[in-house]
């Protein structure tokens, strides 16, 4: 599993779980002071991705997962990227980070007919 | 602490209020079987007869994803599909193009299922109160799925015990269909989670 950390300006950080192990909510990032997104391996503990930000980025991230009913079986990927507004234009840079084999895809924004790529539902900060 | 969501079906009961709230986890692949009785076991009794002429139903499944662990913040964006294949000539899969309401509080939108045991399910457009349409299951595919609603407050899941609507699914036979036990199909929840 993947686990995020926020890092602001001044380098003070905002993890998912804090030490003791209270989970801190994505809503509780400081979008202000935000330069920094980072994806760790929680297992080993390894920078899986880093995503440098300004306040002119809008951070977006989930984590989308494909249930297969009768196996069980779950895959999961990881969203995180960023919308920009540029004028009267919305630009986007999406990395998809497919946990089972590790790989990361980068879009220049969400993709409404792919299997993995179609949009999230926008959260009023991430716009 | 990543939500965990369970792929449950509702039977059994009177309409507003379901006898059993089955998850699925609980069941032997397949998990779900189209059949001609209302219940969850996974065997060969109560199959669906190969009309002379005519359609004959399996009685209708309604299910739905339930949070058992919950999100930080919410689950949504919610979609079901196919594999596209299908179970070959003469026998189709419908889903509902409506959603009958389910959440953590409420059953309203459950209607137990229908028909004559052993013979055929009540075509569930004419006899389920919250339907007025269908399409083919396996026309929603990964790249076209279908999106499932939401009731809960906000239109997210953010509890334990939340739900979405109701997915409502049944099987119909023509008389060019084949006999026996069909090869499993499958089908795949998807939702976004922060």
């Amino acid at each position: 599993m993947l686990t995020w950390v926020a890092v602001y300006n001044g380098d003070d950080i905002l993890p998912q779980y804090n030490e003791d192990g209270i989970e801190n909510k994505y809503g509780d990032i400081d979008r202000d002071r935000l330069e920094r997104f980072i994806l760790i391996d929680s297992e080993t503990k390894g920078v899986k991705l880093v995503l440098n930000l300004d306040p002119s980025k809008m951070l977006i991230y989930r984590r989308r997962t494909a249930i297969d009913i009768q196996s069980k079986k779950k895959e999961v990927v990881y969203i995180v990227g960023y919308q920009e507004r540029i004028g009267d234009i919305a630009r986007q840079c999406i990395n998809f980070i497919f946990e089972s084999t590790g790989h990361i895809e980068v879009t220049d924004g969400f993709k409404e007919n792919h299997s993995w790529f179609y949009p999230v539902i926008f959260l009023p900060y991430e716009v | 602490m990543a939500a965990v969501m369970d792929v449950y079906f509702d039977f059994g009961g009177t309409d507003g209020s379901p006898g059993t709230e089955q998850d699925t986890d609980a069941l032997g692949p397949p998990r779900l079987r189209f059949k001609t009785a209302d219940d969850a076991t996974i065997d060969t009794n109560n199959p669906i007869p190969i009309p002379a002429a005519g359609t004959k139903y399996s009685y209708w499944k309604q299910i739905y994803l339930y949070c058992g662990t919950a999100p930080s913040t919410k689950v949504d964006n919610v979609k079901l599909y196919s594999d596209g294949g299908g179970f070959g000539t003469g026998i189709t899969v419908k889903v509902g193009d409506q959603f009958p309401v389910k959440t953590n509080a409420l059953d309203t939108g459950y209607e137990v299922a229908t028909g004559t045991p052993g013979d055929t399910g009540d075509e569930m457009v004419a006899a389920h109160a919250d339907l007025s349409a269908s399409t083919d299951l396996f026309t929603f595919t990964s790249g076209s799925p279908l999106s499932v609603s939401i009731s809960e407050a906000g239109s997210i899941i953010d509890a334990i015990g939340e739900t979405t609507n109701y997915v409502v699914m049944q099987m119909e036979v023509l008389s060019t269909a084949g006999s026996g036990d069909l090869t499993d199909e499958t089908l795949t929840f998807k939702y976004d989670e922060v």
